[in-house]
């Protein structure tokens, strides 16, 4: 009697455990929240998931317009309260994973995602070897975007300075940002990487700007500064009297409708005798942690079909995002547009950008607006590097104790 | 000295004497000040003598019907007949006790440790949620308040008892129901009146608030933020990281160049660093030295032995994967994951430890990182883990004291020389010789809270005098006997206060950026080569915050000075123009003096607001620029309240939001009562009706 | 004449007509007229120059407003194209539909109710006896007018489908916390204000002195808290403007300090005599205070009105990133502030105005009332 029982027993958690993989489906509410000009996007991409997946008919789903930067802040202020799914840059990975507002992606997924993306966007939703959001773009990096009639020559940055005072235009570039100024000391030849356990704390960092690379990096960019065209900005949209500007492919639309027939976009020039460097960044989709496992199955799915090749490809067509998919990067759109080419040609001298702590951006911001505030524009060699020194331990200070 | 000797000093004597009077009168106003206190908290347990007093021989004295009353409340009441006030005691006190056993038990208890259980997931990946630390201090405080205030209810009812048989004794009636409810609107129509605010700021101010300053002795940030993790107390940690820089302990490492040359790095807790180099011959010194000192990289342990006081913490659970924490009793921590497969050990694990004393012992593979750790705990239950990239972070420094001498004897252009002395909590001292001392000082967080303090009062000062005065001068300048248009003029300035501020500060301040309007219009007519630094330079910024924010206070000041020039009596200024007086010396004899006694108070009040000024700085430069001298994110031009905005909402660190909200309020505190001491307009209201 | 202790030199003309000793100083009168011209003519400067600034940062605010160039802040003033788009930008999607009155039971129970009252009101109104025997007009039609206009913008606001439009939304959502505000703060203030004026009880002191100590503690101190209790009670994201409200209103009863100023310099006697005569006080409250409390309950009223149309910090913690419950300050901050908004500059110099007109000409009509308010309650007591 025992044995029968304990086989029915078997056959009922078996065929239940089915049930789950047969998806019962989800008939709730799900919550997204996407970059404002991707709203109306995205909200017609989930009308053909919905379609296409008849157990989720039911489900309504609602998309919001949260920047990227705002919707890391807001989940880690109130996790229960922010979006099921939500899209960020993947700077904001670690704070994401440490206050625990990520959910780990589901295995097969996650096999899935590895195959079909580049290595670079993969690597960028991994903390240690666990992954934890779906990679949504490559194209998170920087480039230069110039009006063809003021600058003649964008390989080298002193005459691109030379060029825009002379007509009296400005160049713009963010000095006070820590994404930024890489370009600078990656260029330069510095390295500063974090490395971080599969809990998303800092143990280690590697970094060596108090150097004499260092210095030279640190030279450039106090002598960009001293140019009477140069003004700290990186938003194509807050520019005025555009030259040129160090921007990413999501201010394309707008530099194209300030410049009109002088666009033009190509990688980063050379300063000092180095080319400048930089980041390069990716964007992804997380999911948060969910009390309802169909709840949850339902956001995986969805979050995979926003993040798959062919809708990686429409929306590059819709706003011009550059795609993280192999297949998509290979598509003759994507290959013929001049943003997304330059990019191509800069990310060749790119760092995939990695972990870094939030007290690391705020540091660099520092270094940057005392290099605005013309503090450093007398200091010797040996000053800059006491400059650098003092960068360099209080970044390794970040390190979890 | 009297008033005759007063008047024949020359106006410098006079102005000596006043200064030393004031400066003689602050030892009075803080002695007051003390004995205020020391009043208040007299009184209060007096006060409470008192109330305790009452209660026993109320019983004692009191008929069968008030001893009731102290168990079943408003049973007296209703006994003689007052069924309204006690069917209302009675109501309150059901509802409370269901509330407390219900409900409110629950929270409190967990106050102590603010809750030991994480969140848990399922092999799926759904979450089960625990003990939320949040709500534990919210719901426990919130009972707090409501025992207090069914405590305080159940006096009252004992009062009530008592004065109902004073007044049945001397034989007058009590008051029936329908009495007090007229007397709702008028004996009582204060406590009616005061009813909804006083409960409103109750609940959404005064909770708050303890609440937050509870917060500060927690460490609730980012990291341990609840649902999903937990927060604990943890004393007065938080003040000392933004109030004391402490220099011990520190932490020694030696590296050796290429070229032979021993350096040795000195970090002191707040990150100041100091580099040197050590002389050959003391180079064996060093290692005896360092020996009791701590040196990062221990050996990894192949396999350790049973103890107790060990701790075994869920760092994370997701999809069923565990990452675990077991901290040794030396401290060494050991970091290590389990997969979904072992979920139901993993928790059977931590459970384990709750339980009582477990004895663990691990074996470990240290190339690949994994193990197997075995646990005992009570009643012999074995668990097995197989564990994965397993870490370790060894155990914590064991405090050095030293002193750092300098030899100011270097020739000029050289770098100091000096001796360092190590002194091991053994007793023994090592001594050697440096050269080459440089020091890294580090932006800490107590030195960036004296910088932002220091702008905070400097900022408040300026705002207030600087718009006071010349708020004044142009009420003075309008209301002049022969200017026309005095109401056109007003008009025009007021309109800064009509149109909303965030307009006009944000507007205002994208005009003087290096791209804006003032800088584009300055370059176009050539009178400056290069944007002007309004928000990039530290100095810059502040003093163009200072401009803007009297282009905003002036109107405002000047409505408030056009009101009260205007209750000067004419024949004041009649006579002193008879006499001969000029503009300026009616101004300083006259006008001054009587706006400074009547808006005493209020530059007081504007002052303490001033340092509390959001709107303006925010909007203006965002407490911008940083500077690497800074820290915690903090900008030069940030008060100490935007800080505490950026640190609530950017940084998600509420622990060291709340000492920050703490120190504002010390600093308003303690100015408000120095200047309310010394100033006599404040101290006479009734004689004012 | 000597010259003593500066008494002035002077002429004395007696003038037989008038009879009166005149005492004329020529020279010094013309020298005096002069110079006072001299300061009048260079304060006057002073105050054009002043004027010009004051006005400056407002005229290009509006000027920008039209401007047709993309872009952000430009160098120069006057836009090269002129255009109205901007403002129908902020127009754009929103529709008037009258069906939204009846939508669903409540609004068809609140509008009937809205309307009842109002209709209610007039009617009483236009059928006042006059209060004195010289007013020959029955009925008080100035009243009337004022509700019947408040009725028909009642219906007219929440006529309004503005779910596609952000600003009008907005503008709406502020617009209702800023009347509920206005009401439910005043109704607070006042009553704690005139009890503390007027009444004495044990535990008045202590009171007072409790709000002056927690007014020290800095208001965003307690934001995070805040924003818990109101998610429990459902007032967040979606429910943000009631939350708004709550909060705003709950802790208003702090700030007395104004109004109980003005109380306290109305005579006791007022309050005594009428007691005597065997009022309760809270009909001494409502029939004799009130009426003359007309300035400050206006002040108290407008500047209750005016503060949620500033409030940033806690309404984008509340709204917690739901579009729909923005009031204007959130929205507008994050049109001019992040990347993500591009070319927005222009439309938010034309939120700005749009804003900033009703508030401005509201602020210029009761001038009055403020400037009563505080230079009356701000310096006394």
């Amino acid at each position: 009697m025992k044995k029968i029982l304990s086989l029915v027993l078997a056959v009922a958690m078996m065929l239940s455990l089915c049930s789950f993989a047969s998806a019962e489906g989800f008939s709730g509410e799900i919550k997204i929240w996407v970059a404002e000009n991707v709203v109306d996007f995205t909200k017609a991409q989930v009308e053909v998931f919905n379609a296409a997946h008849p157990e989720y008919a039911n489900m309504t789903v609602i998309v919001e317009p949260v920047g990227e930067g705002d919707a890391a802040t807001k989940m880690i202020t109130d996790v229960e309260a922010g979006a099921d799914i939500f899209g960020f840059a993947q700077d904001q990975l670690g704070r994401l994973v440490a206050a625990n507002a990520l959910e780990v992606v589901f295995e097969d997924n996650a096999a899935i995602i590895e195959q079909t993306n580049d290595a670079g966007a993969v690597a960028a939703v991994k903390m240690g070897d666990v992954m934890y959001a779906y990679p949504m773009t490559s194209d998170n990096g920087y480039f230069l975007y110039y009006d063809k009639s003021v600058v003649t020559d964008p390989t080298d940055l002193a005459k691109v300075v030379a060029d825009c005072e002379a007509a009296g235009k400005n160049i713009y570039f963010e000095i006070n940002s820590g994404w930024y100024q890489t370009a600078f000391f990656f260029g330069a030849g510095c390295t500063l990487t974090y490395s971080t356990d599969d809990l998303g704390n800092i143990v280690a960092m590697d970094c060596n700007y108090a150097s004499a690379n260092g210095v030279k990096a640190l030279k450039s960019m106090i002598n960009l500064a001293k140019s009477p065209a140069f003004v700290n900005g990186s938003s194509a949209s807050n520019a005025t009297n555009l030259g040129a500007i160090v921007d990413g492919t999501w201010d394309a639309g707008a530099i194209k409708a300030i410049l009109g027939d002088n666009y033009a976009a190509v990688k980063l020039p050379t300063v000092d005798g180095y080319q400048l460097g930089g980041f390069g960044g990716f964007k992804m989709l997380g999911i948060k942690p969910q009390t309802d496992e169909a709840k949850l199955a339902a956001c995986d799915a969805l979050a995979l079909f926003l993040t798959s090749g062919e809708v990686q490809l429409a929306r590059f067509e819709a706003v011009g995002w550059g795609p993280s998919n192999l297949e998509a990067q290979q598509s003759d759109a994507v290959k013929s547009d001049v943003a997304l080419s330059a990019l191509g040609a800069q990310l060749a001298f790119c760092v995939p950008q990695g972990q870094y702590p939030g007290e690391y951006w705020s540091l660099a911001t520092a270094l940057g607006d005392d290099i605005l505030a013309d503090k450093y524009d007398n200091y010797t060699d040996e000053q800059l590097m006491e400059v650098l020194v003092t960068f360099q331990t209080t970044a390794g200070s970040y390190i979890s104790k | 000295m009297n008033d005759l000797d007063y008047l024949r000093m020359n106006k410098l004597q006079k102005l000596l004497h006043n200064a030393a009077k004031f400066f003689r009168g602050i030892p009075a106003a803080l002695l007051g000040m003390l004995t205020g206190i020391l009043n208040f908290f007299t009184g209060i347990f007096t006060g409470i003598g008192k109330v305790l007093k009452d209660i026993v021989m109320t019983y004692i004295h009191g008929d069968w019907k008030t001893k009731v009353s102290y168990t079943v409340m408003g049973f007296g009441s209703f006994a003689r007949g007052q069924w309204l006030r006690g069917l209302l005691f009675f109501v309150f006190q059901t509802v409370f006790n269901l509330y407390l056993w219900f409900f409110g038990i629950g929270f409190v208890s967990k106050l102590p440790t603010l809750g030991t259980e994480a969140a848990r997931t399922t092999a799926e990946g759904a979450i089960i949620y625990g003990d939320n630390s949040f709500l534990i201090m919210l719901y426990g405080v919130l009972t707090f308040f409501f025992i207090a205030a069914f405590l305080y209810t159940w006096y009252v009812n004992i009062k009530q008892n008592r004065i109902s048989e004073e007044i049945l004794k001397s034989g007058k009636p009590l008051k029936t129901a329908k009495d007090d409810v007229a007397s709702m609107l008028d004996n009582q129509f204060h406590k009616t009146l005061l009813a909804l605010p006083v409960i409103g700021v109750t609940v959404f101010t005064i909770l708050p608030i303890i609440f937050m300053i509870l917060v500060a002795f927690t460490n609730y940030d980012k990291e341990h933020a609840p649902p999903m993790k937990l927060f604990s107390w943890v004393g007065t940690e938080n003040f000392n990281t933004l109030l004391s820089s402490q220099e011990n302990p520190l932490n020694v490492t030696k590296s050796v160049h290429p070229d032979g040359t021993v350096a040795l790095s000195v970090v002191a807790k707040n990150g100041d660093t100091f580099n040197m180099y050590v002389n050959a011959e003391d180079v064996g010194l060093i290692e005896s030295a360092i020996a009791t000192t701590y040196m990062p990289g221990t050996e990894f342990p192949v396999s350790l032995k049973a103890g107790s006081g060990w701790t075994l913490e869920l760092m994370k659970q997701s999809r069923g994967a565990s990452t675990l924490r077991l901290t040794l009793s030396n401290g060494t921590e050991l970091s290590f994951g389990t997969d979904k497969t072992q979920l139901d050990n993993t928790n059977a694990a931590i459970d384990l430890f709750k339980a009582g004393p477990v004895s663990a012992e691990m074996t470990a593979d240290t190339a690949a990182a994994t193990g197997v750790l075995t646990l005992t705990g009570v009643n012999d239950t074995v668990i097995t883990l197989n564990v994965t990239k397993l870490s370790e972070k060894p155990g914590k420094d064991i405090d050095a004291e030293f002193a750092l001498v300098y030899d100011n004897t270097a020739a000029e252009g050289q770098n100091p020389n000096g001796k360092i002395t190590f002194v091991a909590s053994t007793g023994e001292e090592v001594t050697l010789r440096v050269t080459g001392i440089t020091e890294v000082v580090m932006p800490s967080m107590s030195r960036t809270f004296s910088q932002v303090l220091t702008w905070t009062l400097i900022w408040a000062f300026f705002a207030t005098f600087l718009n006071y005065f010349l708020g004044m001068l142009v009420a003075i300048m309008i209301n002049k006997k022969g200017i026309k248009f005095k109401k056109v003029w007003r008009t025009i300035l007021v309109m800064t206060i009509a149109i909303p501020q965030f307009i006009s500060l944000l507007y205002v301040s994208k005009m003087f950026a290096a791209d804006g309007l003032i800088n584009g219009m300055l370059m176009n007519w050539g009178w400056i080569k290069e944007p002007l630094p309004f928000w990039t330079n530290a100095t810059w910024a502040k003093i163009t915050i200072i401009g803007i924010n009297v282009w905003i206070g002036i109107p405002y000041l000047m409505l408030i000075a056009t009101g009260i020039l205007m209750n000067i009596p004419a024949d004041l200024y009649e006579s002193a123009r008879i006499d001969g007086a000029n503009a300026f010396q009616t101004y300083m004899k006259i006008t001054l003096p009587y706006m400074l006694f009547v808006t005493g108070p209020y530059l007081l009040t504007s002052f303490t607001g001033n340092i509390n000024n959001f709107n303006v700085i925010f909007l203006l430069s965002g407490g911008k620029p940083t500077g690497m001298g800074l820290s915690g994110n903090a900008g030069s031009t940030d008060l100490l309240i935007t800080w505490l905005y950026k640190m609530t909402v950017n940084d998600n660190n509420y622990k060291l939001a709340a000492v920050l909200g703490i120190l504002v309020f010390v600093v308003c505190a303690v100015i408000n009562l120095v200047v309310y001491n010394l100033i006599p307009s404040v101290k006479n209201e009734e004689d004012f009706q | 004449m000597a010259k003593k202790n500066n008494i002035p030199e002077v002429d004395i003309i007696v003038d037989e007509k008038a009879g009166v000793i005149r005492e004329v100083q020529p020279e010094k009168l013309r020298s005096k007229k002069g110079h006072e011209m001299r300061v009048n003519a260079s304060i006057y400067v002073l105050l054009v120059l002043m004027s010009i600034i004051w006005l400056c940062p407002f005229i290009f605010l509006v000027l920008q407003s039209f401007r047709g160039e993309t872009g952000g802040q430009v160098a120069y003033v006057l836009p090269k194209q002129w255009t109205l788009a901007n403002y129908a930008f902020l127009f754009e999607g929103a529709r008037f539909d009258l069906s939204l009155l009846v939508k669903d039971l409540g609004a068809v129970i609140l509008t009937v109710l809205i309307n009842l009252a109002g209709l209610l009101g007039i009617f009483f109104c236009l059928r006042r006896k006059p209060k004195n025997p010289l007013e020959t007009t029955k009925g008080n039609w100035k009243m009337a007018a004022l509700i019947f206009g408040g009725l028909l913008a009642l219906n007219f606001v929440r006529a309004i489908d503005s779910s596609e439009c952000n600003f009008v939304r907005w503008f709406i959502n502020t617009l209702t916390i800023a009347f509920f505000c206005a009401i439910i703060q005043t109704i607070m203030q006042l009553s704690v204000s005139y009890t503390l004026s007027r009444m004495r009880f044990k535990g008045r002191k202590f009171l007072m002195n409790v709000c002056l100590v927690l007014g020290m503690f800095p208001g965003f101190l307690t934001m995070i808290v805040l924003y818990y209790l109101l998610k429990t009670l459902g007032m967040t994201q979606e429910g943000a403007v009631a939350g708004l409200i709550l909060v705003s209103c709950a802790s208003s009863g702090m700030g007395y300090y104004i109004s109980k100023g003005f109380f306290d310099t109305v005579p006791k006697s007022l309050d005594e005599s009428a007691r005597i005569d065997g009022a309760t006080r809270f009909q001494v409250f409502l029939k004799i205070i009130m009426p003359m409390a007309k300035p400050i309950v206006i002040y108290t009223i407008l500047m209750a009105f005016m503060g949620p149309w500033g409030d940033y910090v806690f309404a984008s913690y509340v709204a917690f990133g739901e579009t729909s419950s923005y009031n204007v300050a959130v929205g507008l901050y994050q049109w001019v502030n992040t990347n993500d908004y591009q070319g927005y500059f222009t439309k938010f110099c034309a939120g700005g105005v749009l804003v900033a007109i009703p508030i401005t000409v509201l602020f210029m009509c009761l001038q009055k009332y403020y400037v009563e308010g505080v230079t009356g309650g701000a310096v006394k007591g």
